[in-house]
């Protein structure tokens, strides 16, 4: 990808306020188009890191980069984005029209071309019934497409998104996750999300940067840090995993042999002789059958249904091991509570984890 | 028990209020007055103190200088109260705290000494006249000003100057076509308390006025010390008392208003 396709660059950005370092050289390249999403859990720093990008934070290292401009010294209102705030922050003393047409104003696009981006933008959320109403005549749903309307409209070279949906109830959250992500493919425009909720950040992203601390733990698309987690973070944060913790009894051409204390299992993983490992494995990665099919056995010690899969926890020597079966056939519903039960996996489920 | 007891907080908010309101009905009564002199209740009804006062030239002189002055003054002191409650906002825990007392200080710092005090500044760096009592009334009226404008800006929402600014309004777009639309009934309200805070001061007035530039309350003062047409002052003061009040009303509306726009 050539560089002047990275539409936000972050070069090992860093942010202190008084005593807490609330992001902490953090290095980030959005390419044009992608829909980006900072993942983590509250106080992670997220916001932070959208703030020094939106320039109302200054960093106390690094650089900012927007299209390539060096922003790290510019004022919020000379760089090139928008974005929708958590609260909406619509202005309450103007029109959705005229606020839908506020950043068009600032740019002094002439009257006539202003109100029929204003119109269009508000015909893109499905809104243009409600043009000369004002926010509080409108539903938080309403409002919050009204925000991305005034956002998108002046066509930014980024748009940043803080928790957009998050003071929605769920319903409409899911139906505004689907409709923003079909706006953002079809504009194509680069954008810069930020959530607290994985699956949220799993069903919109392009890619996904885990936060914990100030710190980027993991950045790639969804499916790779749910499938391949690099830290024990990342696997329990994102989603549920099993973990189990071994010492390695043979190593040979990419493969390792782990000791775990009630049974052997095979990793494709590097390693020396000797060397202690932690690996997980997704509950629904996880097989279960009769003790006679071979695996690790174990006892059924609780069985939760769900609707679509059935959550079966396990009792393995003290361990706790969760699968996650799908409803597809009664199979799932076949087990008792205290059954005797051998669980597997295949190879490749196994992630070997980073020891932090 | 509890009619008893009702009874008894009404009889005493009856009297309280009376106690503060009871000497300015009076006087209010009386300026009506057809009498020649104080008596009360007044024998008769007529407006004469009223005319006789627009026809006394000191006096219409010192209402209008009162005007200019209040208003000056405020306009000065609303801008400046302004400019001080942005700076205080964006400030947090003990720096705010204390920048608030420091612009408020002057409200419990006795006027007569502040009076005093510009005199002798003035004389000492050759100022004075109109000017120096616009600039001391303007020191009055700015605490009043301030807190009325850093109230409305505490309940205004600040994550909408941002949003302005990320829609490319620099700080002066941002405050003129955002914050000030929408604070404005407190800054008003400011404005509208210095005016009346200066319109009715006396004490600093006492030392900063002089001869072709007296105030309204100046005037009434004088005119205290003389004998004969003393009912022209229960005529201005009920002129003083009405413009008051009416003020009071436009700003109670507005603070109101600015609650309303919250929302
Ligand atoms: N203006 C500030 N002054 C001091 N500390 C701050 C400031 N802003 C944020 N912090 C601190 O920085 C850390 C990161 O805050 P941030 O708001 O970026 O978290 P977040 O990931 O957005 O969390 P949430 O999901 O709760 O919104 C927190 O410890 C917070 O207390
Ligand atoms: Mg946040």
């Amino acid at each position: 990808m050539a560089a002047g396709e990275i539409d936000v660059r972050l070069e090992n950005v860093s942010k202190s306020f008084d005593r807490v370092e609330a992001v902490k050289d953090v290095s980030v390249d959005i390419p044009r188009g992608q829909f980006f999403s900072l993942l983590g859990p509250s106080g992670c720093g997220k916001t932070t890191t959208l703030r020094l990008v939106a320039g109302f934070e200054h960093p106390s290292a690094g650089a900012i980069y927007i299209r390539g401009a060096a922003v790290t010294r510019v004022p919020p209102y000379r760089r090139d984005y928008s974005m929708v705030f958590q609260n909406f922050a619509l202005f309450p003393h103007l029109t959705m029209a005229e606020n839908v047409a506020f950043g068009l104003r600032m740019r002094r696009v002439p009257g006539p071309e202003r109100a029929r981006r204003a119109r269009e933008a508000l015909a893109m959320v499905k809104l243009e019934g409600l043009a000369e109403r004002y926010p509080r005549q409108l539903s938080g749903g309403q409002q919050q497409r009204v925000a991305l309307a005034r956002a998108l409209v002046v066509q930014p070279a980024v748009l940043l998104l803080d928790e957009p949906l998050g003071a929605l109830d769920k319903k409409l959250r899911e139906e505004m996750q689907v409709e923003l992500r079909e706006l953002q493919h079809r504009l194509g425009t680069t954008t810069l999300f930020v959530t607290h909720d994985q699956e949220e950040a799993l069903t919109m992203s392009d890619r996904i940067a885990i936060m914990r601390d100030g710190v980027i733990e993991q950045i790639g698309q969804p499916r790779e840090v749910y499938e391949r987690p690099r830290t024990e973070f990342v696997a329990s944060f994102l989603g549920v995993s099993n973990f189990f913790d071994g010492r390695i009894t043979a190593a040979a051409n990419g493969s390792a042999t782990v000791d775990l204390g009630f049974g052997q299992a095979v990793l494709s993983h590097r390693g020396t002789v000797g060397e202690a490992v932690r690996f997980a494995v997704r509950p629904e990665k996880v097989r279960l059958g009769q003790i006679s099919t071979g695996g690790f056995a174990a006892q059924v010690r609780e069985i939760v249904y769900r609707g679509v899969t059935t959550h079966i926890y396990l009792d393995c020597h003290g361990n706790e091991v969760i699968v996650f079966l799908q409803n597809a056939s009664s199979d799932a519903l076949a087990w008792r509570i205290g059954d005797a039960v051998a669980f597997s996996w295949e190879r490749d489920s196994a992630v070997v984890l980073d020891r932090g | 028990m509890i009619r008893l007891g009702h009874i008894l907080q009404n009889t005493i908010a009856g009297i309280a209020f009376l106690l503060i309101l009871g000497p300015t009905i009076v006087v209010v009564l009386v300026s009506f007055s057809s009498a020649e002199t104080f008596t009360f209740p007044p024998p008769g009804l007529s407006l004469r103190w009223f005319v006789e006062f627009f026809q006394a030239d000191n006096m219409t002189s010192a209402f209008l200088f009162s005007m200019r002055v209040g208003a000056t003054s405020a306009v000065c002191a609303t801008v400046l109260a302004t400019l001080a409650a942005r700076f205080v906002v964006r400030q947090r825990g003990v720096t705010s705290g204390l920048l608030q007392s420091l612009f408020t200080a002057p409200l419990v710092f006795p006027a007569i000494i502040l009076g005093l005090a510009l005199l002798l500044f003035y004389r000492t760096i050759n100022f004075g006249g109109p000017g120096g009592l616009i600039l001391a009334h303007v020191l009055i009226g700015m605490p009043y000003a301030f807190r009325l404008v850093l109230a409305s800006l505490q309940s205004f929402n600040q994550t909408l100057e941002e949003a302005a600014q990320s829609l490319g309004a620099g700080p002066f777009r941002t405050f003129f076509l955002v914050t000030l639309p929408i604070i404005w009934p407190g800054v008003l309200s400011g404005g509208l308390f210095a005016f009346i805070v200066s319109f009715g001061e006396l004490n600093v007035a006492l030392f900063l006025t002089g001869p072709g530039y007296n105030t309204l309350p100046i005037e009434i003062f004088g005119y205290l010390q003389f004998p004969g047409r003393q009912l022209i002052i229960a005529a201005a003061s009920t002129l003083q008392v009405a413009m008051i009040i009416v003020l009071a009303l436009t700003i109670e509306r507005l603070v109101g208003l600015a609650r309303i726009g919250k929302s």
